[in-house]
């Protein structure tokens, strides 16, 4: 098995669990600090949040919903923390398995909207990467544009073709007329 | 150390170094080109009523790569036929830019904007 790019950090699933843990220790201190400084037995929230509780049946809806909500929200957090993150490179292959070699999905979109851009009589072709395709949305000023979808596909085709992708992909090529 | 370093006549074309033409160039060529033929002319430019400056062909390209779209803007003379004049210039434009940039023109819009007679050229008909 040859060696592969590193994966993700799950920086955003970190971020939000950090934010979480920080409301909680934010509202315990606040907590104690009003505990502290005044000669109530409980803190500030007791009146209005137990008045709510008192009132409130465990069948009720308003409480079913939080715990479907919460629910969802913890197994999601659960999958976070336990599914590998995503890899942040586009996997190429390379000669060497005792090298990983990869490419941002911005780099592999750049350097193929160059390609395609080279095609005589395309003006602007902004490329969109996705896991299984690549698609070209070509813009030229030409009218007579028969072969300019060949070309522009064999122009992004060989480029791939150079990066050798771990994970083949297809080639859409959209052409647009632009009058002007 | 340091020799001059020089592009070797012997490496692929290709790997020479590349030529960009502004699209400026091509208007500018095709502008002139334009003029060249018998009966079209340049449009005067008007401020305010009075003809000003001298007459231009307007010319606008879309250049990508070594192929061009063009628009041009000219003054066909009266009683020059239209569109004979407007076949020739379409024709020697083409040929005028493929033989001085070396660019396929894919298609020539033109817009007659002026007849103006030859005595008093600048009179604006449209």
């Amino acid at each position: 098995m040859s060696v592969r790019p590193p994966r993700g950090r799950r920086g955003t699933a970190a971020t939000i669990a950090a934010l979480l843990g920080l409301l909680v220790c934010a509202a315990g201190a606040v907590e104690a600090l009003y505990l502290a400084t005044t000669d109530a037995t409980w803190g500030f929230t007791s009146s209005s949040l137990s008045d709510f509780l008192g009132r409130t049946t465990l069948g009720s809806t308003a409480v079913l919903v939080t715990a479907i909500v919460l629910a969802v929200l913890g197994v999601l957090a659960l999958l976070a923390g336990v599914l590998p993150p995503h890899r942040r490179l586009i996997e190429l292959d390379g000669d060497d398995a005792t090298v990983a070699t990869g490419l941002t999905r911005r780099s592999l979109r750049r350097t193929l909207r160059a390609a395609a851009e080279s095609v005589d009589g395309i003006g602007d072709a902004p490329v969109t990467v996705g896991r299984r395709r690549v698609v070209v949305k070509a813009s030229t000023a030409l009218r007579h544009t028969d072969g300019l979808t060949d070309r522009v596909d064999t122009a992004v085709r060989n480029r791939l073709d150079d990066l050798r992708p771990r994970r083949a992909r297809r080639v859409k090529v959209r052409l647009d007329r632009k009058e002007s | 150390m340091n020799a001059p370093v020089r592009v070797d006549e012997r490496l692929p074309v290709e790997q020479r170094g590349t030529t960009t033409l502004a699209d400026a160039v091509v208007e500018k060529i095709a502008a002139t080109a334009a003029t060249e033929v018998d009966g079209a002319q340049g449009l005067r430019r008007h401020l305010a009523g009075r003809a000003v400056g001298s007459p231009a062909v307007r010319a606008d390209v879309d250049l990508d790569g070594s192929v061009a779209a063009l628009r041009l803007q000219i003054a066909v003379e009266f009683p020059k036929p239209v569109r004979t004049v407007t076949r020739d210039v379409r024709a020697h434009v083409v040929a005028r830019v493929r033989e001085l940039c070396d660019v396929t023109v894919d298609h020539v819009d033109i817009t007659v904007a002026a007849l103006p007679r030859p005595e008093q050229e600048s009179r604006r008909v449209q």
